[in-house]
């Protein structure tokens, strides 16, 4: 009848958490298979697996390949996060007005999101085809956006905009959505232009959602794959060949699955790192709005 | 034992402090007031009572029983939060009937009814049973979270400022009500404020609490009589206590307190010359109520200290004057007829035989009109 | 704390100026303009596809896109039914089987993140223990890592589990995208509660396991709700797992969509109905809960 409380209180919340735990432990086990893996020349085909130390790593920083992949892969989130950035901030600024019939468009912009990317990139490619809508509005003849080598990586990040503004917008939204009034009131009354109130006010004010927004765009865009697959598979000549696609096709067409993850090993450690540096930048910048 | 008692008790939040060594009694059927500032620790103390925050150091003994390390629905008491802390997802019937339904034998639902009913009536709540919280006044979700604190028959009432956030009429109307259901309550009760009036009113004894350590404990006369320090003087009464800083002098045949620049003189009182005298060489403090001091437009004998009113406030029955005299500032309260306006010049006089002394660190030494045997 | 701008009655814009009363005409029709430009290229797509979905495999191809055309709904009845019509000479009648596969797998994986995920996050949000601030990373730490580190090493494990091409197994995979978003946002709902409101509870005598389902639960509903959609809507929209770790009995819809294309042809028509079929449920919540949406997503925005 009396429990004791010392008791409770240590046993109870291991056993609210123990089912997540043991999934947990469940997905770690993986993880630290794949780092071991990255250590051997497992190949699907051979029965064989040898423990081979940093060769896999070795072959890597060798390969002109990996080079380019990973060029790509940098190349492309920079630019991805940026475009989206401004453009969803730009969404954002535009859907926080009270404009009549605001709140509709705020439920139709979110339409992209509900989708999944690789049904998006499905709907781009037929644009984007030979015989797609867009050369005809652009008065193009049979150009092949996604099959040409100059274009079809700017493809794929057009497709990946038009997917992830809208997520952008949302956090952005949200984040103007909170800001306190005051500061705009005084601002109203020393006479600030927009573009001041702008630069001095919101920006400084949002910087938390910014560098929110901009992790997870930071580390899905590192990670790209779905749209990749679905449209150009790392082609033509490998000008998408992003790091997550071609460890795909290294280990599932290939069957070199220690080389594969050795890939993915590297890619992790670009993701950690970013977005450690991002989450430290965040929490400054949530002290510093909070004091402003 | 006590019936509860607290020894030692320790409560640390990381680095900080909250409650230092407190030992404290309250007997079977005693209401206990734990009077102090914000921060003191009273809240601390009461939940460690309640079982709901851990017990840094010490124990709590309720009933001659340890509950150091029982859970909170294990200890035989109930509480009225601060901060109301009402169920907002259940109806004002919901949130008091609530404690009801955890009691064994299991209570009925038309007894249960009655009960609610019986305490919402108590309270003047009754027309609210339906409302949830998010819908009532300040005012009434306080009487809510007090009802869901009296609908059980604990051991303990444990009370935390279940009056302060009233405006004023209506904290005193409900001080009255806590008297009447305090004379009908068998229960012990342990109710913190920060209002030396409620505790005056309704304490049977009163624990003073400072930074987490308690500075005195007494009834209420004990406390407002003999104080034992600065501190707790100056939190019985408002206007608070005049404090003057000074000395005792030997003047012609009699011991004087003066003030640093002799402005405020008067004789000291037989009963206390003698402990007094032998602080001849010290800084005193001398305490002088407002209620201590005589105002007049003329000095109708020898002994009456000169000043002039800085400020007055004129409240009806009674007056405060704010008169300096040199380099003080004694508050005196005046009847209802008595009203000198500002730069006017007075004269007053101090009741001797009610000051207290306080040395220099603010411990009392004696006070007058009483027979002390010294510390 | 001041008031946040939305709650004043006259609201200020970024552009300094109160809108409604003063905003000048030019100002609205810029903000007009924008909002349109920026609608018709989200819609845009969605809309052409749809249009397609109409279309017959004939109208599709034709060199100048066809804006007037007689619609069709038989992209749709070969895909449901499996009728073969005139101009469609292979038929996927397992794509519906794709569609129930997805609605089995998410509806599992959310259910069961949510059962697991739940009293992980009340732990969090509550509880003291060493190593909490740990675990709480490692299950943000799903987030970070790329699919394909952790899908080989589990495709072996599948593999020898018979776990492979299995919906329990699949249901498993899921909750590297499910938990860590269930956990991370609920624990913020569960934070949110006063502590008194549950210790109040606790005084009135009832017990740890009492005081969540019956006070911290129903306090967080609105939360839960939206949380759950949020996961339903990031397990559904899924592809490399279902891709790597199932076949063709355990493929998601969204594995399905890329069975259209092939070496020898490619079935438009079927293609884009796959599609509007694939995003038909989403459709569906988004347009229930689109209040409830933003309004979750931003709650973890802002508790980060």
């Amino acid at each position: 009848m009396s429990s004791r409380k010392s008791m409770s209180n240590k046993i109870v919340p291991y056993l609210f958490i123990l089912p997540a735990l043991l999934l947990t432990i469940g997905i770690l086990y993986p993880f630290l298979l794949s780092l071991l893996y990255s250590l051997t020349d497992y190949h699907l085909g051979s029965p064989v697996t040898k423990f081979i130390g940093l060769s896999n790593y070795l072959r890597l920083f060798g390969s002109t390949y990996f080079w380019k992949s990973l060029g790509l892969t940098l190349g492309f989130a920079a630019a991805a996060v940026t475009v989206q950035l401004i453009l969803g901030l730009c969404g954002a600024m535009l859907l926080d007005t009270d404009v009549k019939g605001i709140k509709i468009a705020r439920s139709l912009i979110i339409l992209p999101l509900m989708m999944p990317p690789v049904v998006a990139a499905l709907m781009w490619k037929v644009i984007m085809a030979p015989n797609g809508i867009l050369n005809y509005l652009t008065g193009l003849s049979q150009y092949s956006w996604l099959g040409s080598n100059s274009t079809a990586l700017i493809s794929i990040l057009i497709i990946d905009t038009w997917i992830y503004t809208p997520f952008v917008t949302v956090i952005l939204l949200a984040g103007l959505r909170s800001l306190p009034a005051e500061p705009y009131e005084a601002a109203l009354l020393d006479g600030g232009s927009a573009w001041f109130t702008f630069r001095s006010l919101t920006l400084p004010m949002i910087k938390p959602f910014l560098i929110l927004a901009a992790l997870f765009r930071t580390i899905d865009s590192l990670k790209a794959f779905d749209i990749i697959y679905a449209t150009t598979k790392g082609g033509p000549g490998s000008s998408t060949m992003l790091l997550q696609v071609k460890a795909y096709f290294e280990s599932f067409r290939h069957y070199n699955m220690g080389y594969a993850l050795s890939h993915m090993m590297i890619l992790w450690l670009v993701i950690f790192f970013i977005s450690r540096f991002l989450v430290k930048n965040w929490g400054k910048a949530v002290k510093s709005a909070a004091r402003n | 034992m006590a019936f509860i008692s607290l020894v030692d008790v320790t409560k640390r939040y990381g680095a900080t402090t909250a409650v230092d060594c407190v030992s404290l009694d309250c007997d079977r059927g005693e209401f206990l007031v734990i009077l102090g500032p914000a921060g003191a620790g009273k809240t601390s103390i009461l939940k460690m009572i309640a079982g709901i925050e851990d017990i840094t150091s010490g124990e709590i003994f309720i009933d001659s029983t340890k509950i150091n390390h029982l859970a909170p629905h294990a200890i035989d008491a109930s509480m009225a939060f601060e901060t109301y802390a009402l169920y907002p997802h259940m109806t004002v019937f919901e949130n008091l009937s609530f404690p009801l339904k955890t009691i064994r034998p299991k209570w009925s639902s038309v007894e249960i009814e009655r009960r609610a009913n019986e305490i919402a009536e108590l309270l003047g709540i009754r027309n609210l049973l339906d409302r949830y919280p998010s819908e009532l006044s300040g005012g009434q979700k306080q009487r809510v979270s007090l009802g869901r604190c009296l609908i059980k028959d604990p051991k303990v009432y444990l009370m935390d400022e279940p009056i302060s956030h009233l405006d004023a009429k209506l904290r005193h109307e409900m001080r009255r009500q806590l008297k009447r259901i305090k004379d009908r309550l068998s229960a012990s009760v342990i109710y913190v404020t920060h209002d030396y009036m409620e505790s005056l009113s309704l304490a049977d004894r009163i624990a003073v609490l400072n930074k987490g350590k308690i500075v005195q404990i007494g009834t209420p006369a004990d406390l407002y009589q003999r104080p034992a320090n600065t501190f707790v003087a100056s939190l019985m009464g408002y206007p608070k206590i005049n404090l003057v800083e000074g000395s005792i002098e030997q003047r012609k045949n009699s011991l004087v307190f003066t003030s640093a620049d002799s402005t405020v003189v008067f004789s000291i009182p037989g009963s206390v010359k003698a402990t007094v005298e032998k602080q001849k060489n010290n800084t005193l403090f001398a305490g002088i109520r407002p209620n201590a001091v005589v105002i007049s437009q003329v000095p109708e004998s020898s002994g009456w200290n000169k000043g002039r009113v800085v400020l007055n406030e004129v409240l009806g029955y009674r007056n405060i004057h704010h008169v300096k005299i040199g380099g003080s500032v004694l508050n005196v309260i005046s009847k209802g007829k008595e009203i000198f306006d500002k730069n006017h010049e007075v004269y007053v006089r101090i009741k001797s035989d009610r000051v207290l002394f306080f040395d220099k660190a603010g411990n009392e030494i004696a006070a007058g009109g009483r027979n002390d045997d010294g510390y | 704390m001041g008031k946040s701008r939305q709650k004043r009655g006259q609201e200020l814009t970024m552009y300094g100026k109160i809108s409604g009363e003063t905003r000048k005409k030019s100002q609205t029709v810029f903000v007009y303009a924008g909002i349109v430009l920026f609608l018709v290229f989200a819609l845009f797509p969605i809309i052409w596809i749809l249009l397609m979905s109409l279309k017959t495999d004939k109208d599709i191809i034709s060199s100048v896109p066809k804006i007037f055309f007689s619609p069709t709904l038989d992209n749709y009845k070969t895909l449901i039914f499996g009728i073969k019509s005139a101009g469609s000479e292979i038929s996927r009648p397992d794509f519906i089987l794709y569609f129930k596969n997805s609605l089995i797998i998410t509806t599992g994986a959310v259910l069961t993140s949510l059962a697991v995920g739940i009293p992980a996050a009340y732990a969090l949000a509550r509880f003291k223990f060493k190593l909490k601030e740990d675990i709480a990373f490692t299950f943000l730490s799903f987030r970070f890592a790329p699919e394909i580190a952790v899908i080989i090493p589990i495709f072996t494990i599948y593999k020898m589990l018979f776990l492979y091409n299995t919906y329990i197994g699949m249901i498993l995979v899921y909750q590297l995208i499910t938990l860590p978003l269930i956990i991370w946002i609920m624990r913020g709902y569960f934070e949110d509660i006063p502590v008194e409101i549950e210790q109040a509870a606790r005084v009135d005598g009832y017990s740890w396991l009492k005081v969540f389902s019956k006070i911290a639960l129903p306090l967080v509903k609105p939360g839960l709700a939206s949380t759950a959609i949020l996961s339903f809507i990031f397990a559904w929209n899924n592809f490399i797992f279902g891709l790597v770790l199932g076949a063709k009995e355990t493929f998601p819809a969204t594995v399905g969509t890329l069975g259209f294309i092939s070496y020898e042809s490619v079935l438009w028509g079927q293609m884009a109905a796959a599609s509007m079929i694939t995003i038909l449920p989403e459709i569906i919540i988004a347009f229930f809960i689109q209040k409830y949406l933003v309004s979750g997503l931003s709650m973890g925005a802002i508790r980060g």
